[in-house]
């Protein structure tokens, strides 16, 4: 019942509903109606042309084949838009900010606007687009044979000549017609197609239902999903060597590279969007939208392989099945729905690179040939169009030749992969372009050239070359019959998956080279603004590059570029609003940079950024660029990374400083409790005479009768205790006074010879009434000290005393040894009493050290004659230590300074 | 949740889906028996997939981008211009 | 001439303090009093002589030597027979914070320096009657 006639009448109509709705939406776009632009599921349908008629018939065709595999197509764009906040995002920011028209225009305005790289972009983009056209043509045409039951069978294979016109040029023809109606009738400013947006959405639905209502009808024609996956076909289709290996990974890369990377993904994803916000929706709706594509690929390949004969075409199951079946109407929708996927892929592409070609190669020779003489914008707008239009018949024209060419055997996957691995070469510059501010122009045209080469050699070379051709010559055996040269296995890397092996080589060759380019290049100032520009894009107010540009035009010549490229309507509008921006109210805008700047961009909107460039520095005379501008705007970045390091490392010392602050605190507050301790303890001391002479007075009061002899004994003890007193709260004042430094003392030249002589003197009378035997060993030689003459009779006559007092020996003696020993003056005083003890020796010269008084022969020190010493000794700059202690007796030495 | 966690997240979300679909975690699933009908690898990935969907779908609803709202530009850590600088001091 | 106490016997009271002049003092106003004393100058002494021959009251002062008045209070409530010793701490040191460690201890009375020569008396008086029907 289908026959070819009706087929194509259908598809004829359905076209003619496309166009309508087109032309509708475009209509109602210009009327201001805003509802395309401002519905974020409109946008994410169209991003939906990324499942062409791959998808619609080759997906299941490589699940057929090659099981799971066809999963990762869907998987990388799902992980991209899932990430949306921070690649995505950027992307459209950057073009929104910068007016991008296209991806040749994104890489090569970031890299300093050159054009160069534009035209590489633009070259490698027809080139990789070239063989994902062939493959639409391919899909179409194989679809419509196998459908309208003509020289196809159910085997779905085109069988050879079908003799007589090929259906692929016709379709050719067809899409270029339809394409150059859709996208070409006028040009925005915006490079914005709202009408073909609306047409792309529609078509996304249209394919999605097909390819659901084929999933759907053949779940219930098996009985539910039981029948589908018997154990057996679900190992045939599923249980393969090495699944999750390599390519696995590979093609999930590069389908996550394609989605960005494919310039009609650009075009809808970046260009055509209206807002940044939409992007929250597509972040989910979009890999949603794949999952619901993707659910019945499988069961319809499982039916495929079970109800048709071996050897049918697996990429033909969408139609061939419902076909079997006699669903003729199915089928005919799920024609539709390829023959939908196709058409919307062709037309988007196109316009891309209709955009690209005509921007960037054919504008920058038009104005470089001024013999052209175009003076006015009609001029200017038709050269444009027709450049663009023309560009479309030879991108359509490449298509046909690639599917000529191309093993008419080849899977459509295989196609489509290849047209990846070659937009996958503008990854490297990309992502470098908006990620490191050091990546060069030289770099990134050093990278794409090497990768292009690369993938040419390695993937597309093979896949043109059939056995016994130069090409085929060329795989087998390597170029010049070199076999480390091998387009399939380079250097040796043999057993490798052709893609997977032109992946690697391609890639690594690419960023390579875009390393080693970029670092040992220099910017132009002009690509130092860009890269800032580009990579800082959050962090930048706009209108930051025109105060990084300084420019100056006169305003009669930047009226009639503007005229000439904008259209007279739109040119004067701009000039008004600006000029009431300004707050003139002639209507005529001072021509300084921002304007220009401004204009800049709406031009490029039309011509693309770099051919505005060329074309508003004609005009503008002056134009210097401040790099001091941009190294500012560049290091106000490091400039903020600088200021919170600093307030990190402020806090840092801060926090020492009260660390410090800490340590001293508690230093203090030590000192304090040592004060307090040293109170209450020299309180303690005072307590003790206090007793005895409270007492004794006391008793000698209270006592009617006592033995005169007592009483005598009870006022003496009163009296001493007194003394004992008194001479304790001196030395207490004199401690004080040492410790805090107050009392400057008299310092003057003594021999100490003499000092200890007359300490020993002092002595006599103690030593007489204890009966102690005091000798004196005089130094060598003699020698002189700076110091105070009293305060060191004081130490002298302690140490004297202290061995006298303490010495319960029988034969109590006291030996005072002097010496000169390196460079200081040395006394011994050495006794044979019972020693300290086990008293510790630093406690010893602590204040009301104990260990002492159980010994002292009647009268006890005071406990702070061996502290006020060594404090004594300290500010002489010497030393005072106990040096022996044993039963037999101690030694206390004292070291002073000699005085030069 | 605070902005800067969301944005973790957001950050965190692709790389985790990237885990979840790759070698060696999806091999853990790689079995053609059935569950219900379907082969459990199957299973996994769409389910997997769809996980990752909602996850995607709760985070955008809240994450907010610059162009929505006026985020201010870190104000208060910008030094002041060196023109001003000399004249205050 | 040596007094009684109030039940007839003569009160025997050990001092502890390592000042030879308090000592001298503390013995004649006890012995006054009509008791008996012996003196020892540093703790273990004061344990020894406790073991040896217990007193009636022991007059102890913090700061001895050897072990201090603390550690022979606590060695004195942790024998076996002297628990019950009816002891007055004497000393300089009159904190709050060490009359709070010694009636802890289990101290009986607690007398700072400089003292009233009565006040001792009538403590240790109080102290060894009360003992002596204690005990």
């Amino acid at each position: 019942m289908l026959t070819a006639d009706v087929v194509v009448a259908i598809a004829l109509g359905y076209v003619g509903l496309l166009f309508l709705l087109a032309f509708l939406s475009d209509r109602w776009s210009r009327k201001g109606s805003r509802w395309i632009s401002n519905s974020p599921v409109i946008y994410t349908l169209s991003i939906s042309v990324y499942c062409t008629s791959w998808t619609f018939y080759g997906a299941v065709g490589s699940a057929a084949r090659n099981g799971l595999e066809f999963i990762t197509i869907y998987l990388g764009p799902t992980l991209v838009f899932l990430g949306w906040w921070y690649l995505l995002r950027k992307l459209v920011r950057i073009g929104q900010v910068n007016r991008i028209s296209s991806i040749a225009d994104l890489i090569s305005s970031r890299y300093g606007k050159s054009n160069t790289l534009a035209v590489m972009v633009t070259l490698m983009a027809v080139i990789g687009t070239t063989p994902y056209i062939a493959l639409q043509l391919k899909a179409v045409t194989t679809s419509f044979e196998v459908v309208s039951g003509g020289s196809g069978d159910l085997l779905g294979n085109r069988s050879g000549d079908s003799g007589g016109s090929d259906p692929a040029l016709w379709v050719a023809v067809g899409m270029a017609l339809f394409t150059i109606l859709f996208g070409t009738r006028n040009l925005d400013a915006n490079e914005q197609h709202p009408g073909v947006v609306a047409a792309i959405a529609f078509e996304a639905l249209v394919k999605l239902l097909a390819l659901l209502m084929v999933g759907l009808f053949v779940v219930f024609s098996f009985g539910g999903l039981e029948n589908l996956f018997p154990e057996e076909m679900s190992r045939r289709l599923l249980e393969r060597e090495n699944v999750f290996g390599g390519r696995w990974a590979v093609l999930t890369f590069l389908s996550a590279t394609a989605i960005i990377c494919l310039p009609r993904e650009f075009q809808v994803t970046v260009v055509e969007n209206a807002r940044e916000s939409h992007l929250r929706t597509a972040g989910w709706l979009f890999p949603a939208y794949l999952l619901l594509i993707c659910l019945f690929i499988l069961p319809i390949a499982a039916a495929g392989l079970t109800r048709l004969p071996a050897g049918a075409n697996p990429d033909m199951f969408v139609l061939t099945v419902p076909m079997a079946a006699n669903q003729e109407m199915l089928a005919l929708f799920a024609f539709i729905g390829g023959f939908s996927s196709a058409t919307s892929m062709v037309i988007v592409a196109c316009i891309a690179l209709s955009i690209m070609i005509s921007n960037h190669i054919v504008m920058p020779v038009v104005l470089r040939l001024r013999w052209l003489r175009l003076y006015d914008s009609a001029d200017l707008k038709t050269l444009v169009l027709f450049s663009r239009r023309f560009s479309i018949l030879l991108i359509l024209f490449l298509g046909l030749l690639y599917y000529r060419l191309s093993a008419q055997t080849e899977a459509l996957a295989s196609m489509g992969l290849i047209a990846f691995a070659g937009v996958a070469q503008f990854l490297p510059s990309l992502l470098g372009g908006l990620y490191w501010r050091q990546a060069t122009a030289r770099g990134a045209k050093l990278g794409l050239m090497g990768g292009v080469v690369l993938w040419v050699y390695t993937l597309l070379l093979p896949s043109l070359a059939e056995d016994g051709t130069m090409f085929g010559e060329i795989v087998s055996n390597g170029l010049f019959g070199w076999e480390m040269l091998r387009p399939q296995a380079l250097f040796g890397m043999t057993g490798f998956d052709p893609l997977v092996h032109a992946i690697v080589w391609s890639l690594t060759a690419n960023t390579a080279l875009l390393i080693a380019g970029s670092l040992f290049s220099e910017q132009a100032p002009l690509e130092r603004l860009q890269s800032a520009l580009f990579v800082d894009v959050f962090r930048n107010t706009p209108g930051d590059e025109s105060r990084a540009l300084v420019r100056s035009a006169a305003i009669d010549d930047l009226r009639l570029l503007s005229r000439r490229i904008l259209g007279a309507d739109a040119a004067d509008r701009q000039f008004r609003d600006f000029a009431l921006r300004q707050g003139r109210d002639d209507g005529v805008p001072v021509a300084d940079t921002a304007f220009i700047t401004h204009l800049e961009r709406q031009i490029g909107g039309n011509v693309g950024a770099a051919s505005a460039r060329v074309m508003i520095s004609e005009v503008v005379s002056g134009e210097t660029i401040s790099l001091d501008e941009i190294i500012r705007m560049v290091d106000e970045t490091q400039q903020v990374i600088e200021y919170s390091q600093a307030l990190e490392a402020n806090s840092r010392t801060l926090e020492q400083t009260a660390a410090q602050l800490r340590q001293a605190n508690q230093r203090l507050m030590r000192l304090d409790t040592e004060k307090d301790d040293f109170l209450s303890q020299v309180s303690h001391e005072l307590r003790t005479p206090m007793t005895s002479i409270r007492s004794f007075a006391e008793a000698l009061l209270k006592a009617d009768e006592m033995p005169p002899d007592q009483a005598h004994r009870f006022m003496r003890i009163i009296h001493d205790e007194s003394l004992r007193l008194t001479s304790l709260l001196d030395d207490i004042l004199d401690l004080s006074h040492l410790e805090s430094g107050e009392v400057r003392w008299q310092v003057e030249h003594l021999d100490p010879e003499t000092a200890a002589v007359n300490a020993i003197a002092a002595c006599e009378g103690l030593a007489a009434e204890t009966g102690v035997r005091v000798e004196h060993v005089p130094a060598d030689t003699p020698a002189a000290i700076r110091g105070n003459r009293d305060r060191l009779s004081q130490i002298l006559i302690n140490l004297i005393s202290n061995a006298i007092k303490y010495n319960d020996s029988a034969e109590p003696w006291v030996r005072v040894e002097c010496r000169v020993e390196a460079g200081r003056w040395r006394v011994d005083v050495r006794d044979n009493g019972p020693g300290a003890g086990d008293v510790a020796p630093d406690q010893l010269f602590s204040k009301f050290a104990r260990g002492w008084r159980q010994i002292a022969k009647g009268r006890s020190g005071t406990g702070l004659g061996l502290a006020i010493s060594a404090e004594i000794a300290r500010r002489h700059g010497g030393d005072l230590s106990l040096t022996e202690s044993s039963d037999h007796g101690s030694c206390f030495t004292l070291t002073l300074p000699i005085a030069q | 949740m605070p902005r800067q966690k969301l944005r973790d997240a957001a950050f965190i979300l692709p790389f985790f889906g990237l885990i979840l679909i790759m070698p060696p975690f999806v091999d853990i699933f790689f079995s053609v028996r059935l569950l219900g009908g379907i082969p459990v690898i199957l299973l996994y990935i769409f389910c997997a997939w769809t996980a990752l969907i909602v996850l995607g779908w709760v985070l955008s609803r809240r994450l907010v981008t610059d162009a929505e709202t006026a985020e201010p530009r870190a104000p208060i850590l910008h030094p002041m211009p060196p023109e001003q600088r000399d004249a205050d001091g | 001439m040596t007094k009684s106490g109030a039940d007839g016997s003569v009160k025997r009271i050990l001092i502890a303090e390592d000042e030879p002049n308090i000592v001298e003092l503390l013995t004649f106003i006890l012995e006054r009093a009509g008791c008996v004393t012996r003196a020892v100058t540093d703790g273990e002494a004061a344990i020894a002589e406790i073991r040896r021959d217990a007193p009636d009251v022991l007059l102890l002062d913090l700061m001895l030597p050897k072990h201090d008045g603390y550690a022979v209070l606590k060695s004195v409530r942790a024998s076996a027979d002297n628990a019950g010793l009816p002891v007055v701490m004497l000393t300089a040191k009159g904190q709050e914070r060490d009359r709070k460690v010694a009636e802890s201890l289990g101290v009986n009375a607690f007398i700072t320096k400089p003292f009233s020569n009565q006040d001792v008396v009538d403590q240790v008086l109080a102290l060894a009657g009360a003992g002596a029907a204690g005990r």
